[in-house]
């Protein structure tokens, strides 16, 4: 027993002597898939270090509410300088926390609303949409009534659960207001199912269960440009759409906070920029000097830009959640 | 008492300690996290409700499912009776996702069944719904039970079934006085773990549920932890659970008498109590239904991911390798923890503290894991790198949590050992600290290799309950699965599926079968 015992602490010490520290080390907290093979993750760590001779340590955390949730656990207490991957419409809470140093930046954007905001730096964005297969739904419904009206079937995910499903929620009670409650009414028949994440509606999409899902404009971009596949388009809404805003903000404990300004400074560079749209399937946050697969920018001009500041976020989230709850069960 | 056997006593002790940490630890450290406050609102009063109820009704229709389905494959012999006995279970391995696809080509709009009936010109059917939850539920838990039960139909004795059939007794009073009983002796305890388990999961019933009537307390506590970051009610919600479940695992164990279930399976060719044209019939019936049903999914899977093979990445290899690593420690801690739990109970006289000890252990299936999984992180975060330490921790927690399934397999066998040879024991003056080594282990050979094979299989497929907070790109094979759906890939993502399924199996199967001599005395086995 006591040699079982003696091999399990040695386990633990033996990992953690490999963790030393040599250079400068910036800890990234950042979402699950922002760090995969097939993210920016991997291509920005190599380009950050080349310029900042430091050692970039990306962690992740499931998506992107547990990233907060894991920075809300950890408290003052966290590792992390730098987060990168939260969204705006969580962002009231994370404001609240008070766990986020200004980031003193200057930068100006190319993003679709004027943003101003000395903590939380954005890097990349998108607009929600309902994405379909054009070889089996031959008439894409150009609004959230059409949509309704239709006998299209979809899956979305739950808003309790997932960011994009908090983003719909929140989408349709900005544009209805009072009269979110009748809309979902109407909707109901069209939603076959709700997921908890976005993998499994997305899922559900490919599979052909469901002729929509909920996703961004920029997913039949991934199919094009990485599969050659031109069946999928995002159905653009004369109504507008509801951004998602990726932001990355300093951490008040962090002991390195020049270090991790020049990385936020760096995820905004037309180096990181040009990286970011081909791997994380989003818009730059900044017009990089290199042109995107036209497939980027298909219908992009079109699209009325819908912004909710975190306040209104925050305030419209509750109700905007249980009218949902209410009005779709079955 | 002998100096050893006290050692031992008080490491069964510590682990028992350990184990009831698991549950009431891991709330009250959440309830440190958090102002505490006790009112439960009409809305988590109605998820309690709804998560109950799908629970028992996704129990009680695979138990009443498994009954037949496990009498008709014991009776019979057929056609790889013996491969498909220990494939079964191996549905059971894949991560939820991956489940839920594989019901949705079969079950769904587009699926096989919904094709051959619109073939025929019928209307085709929707799933979602109650109706969803079920057949999911229902597949990742009826061949669990079919497999347990057949080894109840295996347990009653052949001096039995031959006297019945010296009286001449017909199907149904063979029924009533020889099968009924057995049942009655195991079948609430299959009942409590899968009830358990649908009461503690929530993805299935979301997405097969068909929307938001079919919110489980399980995500009622995603949602409190992960997105409000509200532990207090995270801590409450989670506190009602073990209560609730706590006093359903109590009923059970009262009703039975015990909790456990004998696990080895005999194949011998008795007789089999009494057959008819129509008897065989049924059998036949059930068998065929049986495995269309579990094995289309299976069978999808794998064609899907033969469809998209592609040649394997070094991540998918390290992934591979990881999760074996993972599951040789989770196997390791489990069985050291199971061994010593099931020694310490056996030697436990006083009924009451025995009664405790047994609760106590198994309470482990009623905490939540994602609240098991908050808790560890907040003890651990600040003294250790968890990044760094995340294979050893998926390890330690896996092994832990699935101590209940390797109990409900190795205890039975501890009880009739002792119960046959405990005074034996005594009397030849074998030490007690051999006790183990010398009778429990060689006699129980059998359910110690099965326990070890599901626990390893089990915690390859598992995700683990510190995926949240693992934080490193490095990781085993279903978060490298689900990381492939989240960047698009689903076609890859069916590759590295079927590769799991047959690690899951391979490993499974070597385990249970294969001579690997880590027990001596061999000829001291049954």
């Amino acid at each position: 027993m006591k040699i079982i015992l003696s091999i399990f602490t040695g386990l633990v010490f033996f990992t953690s002597v490999l963790h030393s520290e040599v250079r400068q080390n910036l800890v990234v907290y950042t979402y699950d898939s922002f760090n995969s093979d097939w993210g920016p993750g991997p291509q920005l760590e190599k380009a950050f270090e080349n310029i900042c001779d430091c050692d970039l340590k990306f962690v992740t955390a499931g998506d992107g509410a547990a990233l907060l949730a894991k920075l809300r656990l950890e408290g003052n207490k966290t590792k992390a300088d730098v987060v990168v991957g939260l969204d705006t419409n969580l962002l009231k809470s994370a404001k609240d926390s008070g766990l986020f140093s200004p980031h003193n930046l200057n930068i100006s954007l190319d993003l679709p609303i004027a943003w101003r905001d000395e903590t939380f730096m954005p890097f990349d964005w998108g607009y929600f949409s309902f994405v379909f297969d054009k070889r089996k739904t031959t008439n894409i419904p150009k609004s959230f009534e059409e949509l309704a009206k239709s006998d299209l079937k979809i899956a979305i995910q739950d808003p309790r659960s997932s960011t994009p499903g908090l983003g719909l929620v929140l989408w349709i009670e900005k544009l209805y207001n009072n009269e979110s409650k009748t809309f979902w009414r109407q909707l109901a028949d069209n939603v076959v199912t709700v997921t908890p994440g976005w993998s499994e509606a997305y899922g559900l999409f490919i599979e052909g269960e469901v002729d929509g899902v909920l996703s961004y404009t920029t997913s039949p971009a991934y199919h094009k440009v990485a599969e050659n596949d031109n069946s999928k388009v995002a159905a653009i809404f004369d109504e507008g759409h509801l951004m998602q805003i990726e932001v990355g903000a300093i951490l008040e404990n962090s002991e390195k906070k020049q270090l991790a300004a020049d990385f936020l400074a760096f995820m905004t560079s037309s180096q990181a920029q040009s990286i970011i749209p081909t791997t994380n399937w989003m818009y730059p946050a900044k017009q990089p000097d290199i042109e995107f697969p036209a497939a980027f920018k298909e219908g992009l001009s079109e699209i009325e830009p819908i912004y909710l500041d975190p306040n209104t976020a925050r305030t419209l989230k509750d109700s905007a959640i249980e009218v949902w709850k209410r009005e779709l069960r079955k | 008492m002998e100096e050893g056997i006290k050692k031992i006593k008080l490491f069964g002790f510590i682990c028992f300690l350990g184990v009831l940490c698991v549950g009431i630890g891991s709330i009250l450290v959440l309830t440190f996290h958090s102002r505490y406050n006790t009112f439960i609102t009409a809305y988590e009063a109605q998820v309690i409700i709804f998560t109950l109820s799908q629970a028992f009704l996704s129990a009680t229709l695979s138990l009443l499912l498994a009954i037949p389905i496990s009498r008709a494959i014991y009776r019979n012999e057929f056609f790889c009776k013996n491969q498909i006995i220990s494939v079964i279970g191996i549905l059971f391995v894949l991560p939820i996702l991956v489940v839920i696809l594989a019901v949705i080509n079969v079950f769904g709009i587009n699926g096989i069944i919904n094709q051959f009936v619109s073939f025929f010109a019928f209307e085709k059917f929707s799933i979602y719904g109650l109706v969803g939850i079920l057949t999911g539920h229902i597949l990742i838990n009826l061949p669990f039970a079919v497999r347990l039960l057949i080894s109840g139909w295996s347990m009653i004795p052949t001096e039995q079934v031959r006297l019945a059939k010296q009286l001449g007794f017909n199907t149904q009073a063979f029924f009533k006085n020889i099968e009924l009983p057995m049942l009655v002796k195991i079948a609430p305890s299959i009942f409590t773990i899968i009830f358990l388990y649908c009461s503690l999961t929530f993805s299935i019933a979301l997405v097969l549920g068909g929307g938001p009537s079919a919110t489980t307390m399980e995500l009622a506590i995603y949602q409190t932890i992960i997105f409000e970051g509200d532990l207090s009610a995270a801590a409450r919600l989670s506190t009602l659970q073990l209560i609730l479940l706590t006093f359903l695992l109590i009923l059970a164990t009262r009703f039975t008498g015990n909790m456990f279930i004998e696990q080895t399976i005999i194949l011998k060719n008795d007789i089999r109590g009494p057959k008819t044209l129509l008897t065989h019939w049924i059998d036949c019936f059930f068998i065929i239904l049986f495995c269309l049903f579990i094995f289309l999914p299976i069978l999808i899977i794998i064609s899907k991911g033969l469809a998209n093979i592609a040649i394997a990445t070094d991540k998918l290899i390290l992934s591979a390798m990881n999760s074996i690593l993972v599951a040789l420690l989770a196997t390791l801690i489990n069985l050291i923890f199971s061994l010593a739990l099931c020694l310490l109970i056996v030697d436990e006289k006083r009924k009451f503290l025995k009664i405790i000890i047994e609760v106590g252990s198994f309470s482990i299936i009623c905490v939540s894991p994602l609240v098991f999984g908050t808790a560890l992180f907040l003890l651990l975060f600040e003294h250790i790198d968890l990044s760094a330490n995340a294979l050893l921790l998926t390890g330690l927690t896996n092994g832990v949590l699935m101590i209940p399934i390797s109990l409900a397999i190795l205890l039975p066998g501890f009880k009739k050992i002792k119960a046959r040879y405990g005074k034996l024991m005594n009397i030849i003056g074998v030490p007690r600290t051999s006790e183990l080594a010398k009778f429990y282990v060689p006699l129980l050979k059998k359910s110690i290799k099965f326990s070890c094979a599901l626990v390893f299989a089990l915690s390859i497929g598992d995700l683990g309950v510190i995926v949240l907070f693992s934080g490193d790109d490095i990781g085993t094979l279903p978060m490298y699965l689900y990381r492939l759906i989240g960047s698009y890939r689903m076609d890859e993502a069916y590759f590295v599926s079927m590769i799991l399924l047959l690690l899951a199996f391979i490993s499974f199967w070597l385990i249970e079968n294969g001579n690997l001599n880590v027990f001596k005395r061999k000829q001291m086995s049954d």
